[in-house]
């Protein structure tokens, strides 16, 4: 294990391995993550990060070891609250925002009356009160993405994933993300944050974990990971364990994060926790 | 809740609620009452037709009344015909099952009716077979004497009214189908409505790229589920809504429009039980298959597109009795007719229009339905299994859709 000396850890992965068909996509991993910490999960395309989360979510059945969420494999029945913006987005076009909003806000546990308070709140705070029944697709992308926030932190979650949560945002809506994330490190919530954005993990992670190859390569604070490397910044770490071929694992998966020699279309067998 | 498992009352809800607030939703339970009317029509008038009886072929047993003297005594020996002087024996050897049909001939044709009673038959179509018979014995008759008989029936001008018994009983054949044939057409305006609906109501998340946020929140298995739920009782909420459509718009149009009275109309419907009791049945049944298989289609694919084609195989399957429907009246016992009627995805079909027609016998029914009961549960299965598989790998990888794919790529 890479961190076993705090005692209170939210996320526990042993052991961790996936393979998908015969090329093994995680080796062996083990980290955890505290509660009320902020974790950043850093990597090169294609090292395996969404695929874990997805794992420790219960999305995929692990070919090896254990993903733990307060000391038990996640399970879809509310008694964890969890917020969770995955690297693929999107929303229902066809629907209302009110709607839209007022159906998660349902589905993570609000009542109607919950959903409907914190959906007109939040839509006065990011300024898009007036799309309240405006279709979704009549939003721009910016103004889409501001809702999928919305949905992710509306439970007050214990825990809060995101997979790149910055991806597609420009400089306002980005602010606006940090700030919402700070809130949510401030009333005590653990973050576990996926990002390319070094500066925003200088910013707000307690603790890195840093993957290449389905492999940990540096776990620490930050401050520690950059003292094995002279005090470089997180990007100048970063370039130096991925270099250029960075560039050669880009575009080796599909959507999905799977390898795309074994993406669904060429058969291969992906294994979900949730087919029984 | 805990089949469905957690948030399916949630999905359900949202599923109906949004739909309900379409305009589309509400303007399809306007249009389906005119596809009612114009099948009904369809039926009616196709019902009406009416071929010449060859007499040489005449297999039924037949009494005559022939006040005019018009039949020629030689096509009555042809077709071995009792010839009798008392048009209520004629009428009460029908009543009593002795003979199939009774023919009465007035004396004279222009001013009065030609009249047929006869035993009902199994095939609803069937029954037309009398009137057809007396048309051709008139005819054949006509043409070897001249009087003014004979020149209302060589003018096509003689009036005929048929009457059909079953257990002593008269009945209306066409009538007593209805409410057979209402599950068939039912059927086939629910498929109209909701075909597409249900198709898109396993892509619209993958296609949006919603389901990854979804899947902590509630599984696939129950959001498919869920989404099945609200189907069925979206149709549900249809029909009811279109039935009270119809009765109020009677209720205020009878007066001004001088409409007969449609409850006297329904309450000389002979009731078969065991006929409707069926209807019933494979309508159910019908309903899960098709929105199992059409579910299971969507499944596969990531995109409405990509799952369109092959729904239209769906959909040919379906229709398929509909192309050999003159097979089904005029030969149901034929090796296709049978086949179709048990092969799952054309019975639906099949098996309500046969109900409906009354061409349907029991050794058949019970195979079939349980054929396309197990084939309905089997379809749900793997709908939700496709769809827990596709739900975030983006479409199914299993043997069949690779072989679709890679078939479609060549």
């Amino acid at each position: 294990m890479l961190s076993m000396k705090t005692p209170d850890p939210i996320i526990i992965v042993r052991d961790f391995a996936m393979n998908f068909g015969d090329q093994t996509v995680i080796k062996n991993l083990n980290f955890t993550v505290q509660r009320g910490e902020t974790f950043g999960f850093l990597g090169s395309n294609g090292s395996g990060k969404t695929t874990t989360i997805r794992a420790l979510l219960g999305i995929y059945q692990p070919s090896e070891g254990e993903l733990l969420i307060n000391g038990k494999t996640f399970q879809v029945d509310g008694a964890t609250k969890i917020g969770y913006l995955p690297e693929s987005r999107g929303l229902y076009e066809k629907e209302t925002v009110r709607d839209v909003m007022n159906y998660f806000g349902e589905l993570k546990g609000l009542s109607h009356g919950e959903a409907t308070d914190f959906t007109e709140k939040y839509l006065a705070r990011v300024n898009l009160s007036e799309y309240i029944d405006s279709k979704i697709s009549k939003l721009s992308g910016g103004q889409q993405q501001k809702i999928q926030l919305g949905i992710t932190v509306m439970n007050e979650p214990d825990l809060l994933i995101l997979d790149e949560p910055t991806k597609g945002f420009d400089p306002v809506n980005r602010r606006l993300l940090m700030d919402i994330i700070k809130e949510h490190q401030d009333r005590g919530a653990t973050v576990l944050m996926i990002s390319h954005q070094m500066d925003d993990v200088e910013k707000l992670c307690d603790h890195i974990l840093l993957l290449k190859d389905g492999v940990a390569r540096e776990f620490g604070t930050v401050p520690e990971v950059r003292k094995k490397y002279n005090n470089a910044s997180l990007e100048d770490i970063f370039l130096k364990i991925y270099g250029a071929e960075n560039d050669t694992v880009e575009g080796a998966q599909d959507d999905n994060g799977i390898p795309k020699q074994f993406s669904n279309d060429k058969g291969a067998k992906i294994k979900t926790r949730r087919q029984k | 809740m805990t089949f469905f498992g957690h948030n399916f009352n949630t999905v359900v809800k949202f599923e109906v609620r949004r739909a309900i607030k379409k305009p589309s939703f509400w303007i399809s339970i306007v249009a389906m009452p005119v596809v009612l009317a114009f099948s009904f029509l369809i039926g009616f008038f196709a019902s009406d037709v009416h071929t010449d009886a060859d007499l040489t072929k005449q297999d039924f047993s037949v009494a005559i009344t022939d006040e005019g003297k018009i039949v020629n005594p030689e096509l009555l020996k042809q077709i071995d015909a009792q010839v009798i002087t008392d048009k209520t024996a004629g009428i009460d050897e029908v009543k009593n099952g002795e003979i199939d049909c009774y023919i009465y001939i007035p004396a004279d044709l222009k001013s009065e009716k030609v009249e047929t009673f006869g035993a009902a038959t199994t095939n609803v179509f069937d029954n037309s077979r009398y009137d057809d018979l007396a048309t051709a014995l008139l005819k054949t008759s006509a043409l070897t004497s001249t009087n003014d008989n004979t020149i209302t029936i060589l003018t096509d001008s003689v009036q005929s009214d048929s009457h059909s018994f079953a257990d002593g009983k008269e009945i209306n054949p066409l009538l007593d189908a209805l409410i057979p044939a209402l599950f068939l057409i039912v059927f086939f305006v629910i498929f109209m409505a909701f075909g597409n609906q249900m198709l898109l109501m396993t892509v619209e998340e993958k296609e949006n790229h919603v389901m990854e946020m979804l899947l902590t929140t509630v599984r696939a298995r129950t959001l498919i589920l869920g989404k099945l739920v609200a189907m069925w009782l979206l149709i549900a909420i249809q029909l009811i809504a279109i039935l009270t459509l119809i009765l109020v718009t009677y209720l205020v149009a009878r007066n001004y429009m001088n409409l007969p009275d449609i409850f006297a109309v329904l309450s000389d419907i002979n009731m078969n039980w065991s006929q409707i009791g069926f209807g019933a049945l494979f309508f159910v049944l019908s309903v899960t298959f098709i929105s199992g298989a059409t579910a299971a289609v969507g499944g596969m694919f990531q995109t409405a597109k990509e799952a369109s084609s092959y729904f239209s195989i769906i959909v040919l399957l379906l229709m398929s009795p509909a192309f050999i429907t003159g097979t089904v009246i005029s030969d149901p016992s034929s090796s296709i007719v049978t086949f179709l009627t048990l092969f799952p995805a054309s019975s639906p079909v099949m098996l309500l229009m046969r109900n409906a027609l009354g061409n349907l016998p029991l050794n058949l029914a019970i195979p079939a339905t349980v054929i396309l009961a197990i084939s309905a549960v089997v379809a749900i299965w793997f709908a939700v299994r496709v769809f827990q598989k596709s739900a975030v790998t983006g479409g199914a990888p299993n043997f069949l859709q690779k072989y679709l794919l890679k078939r479609g790529q060549k």
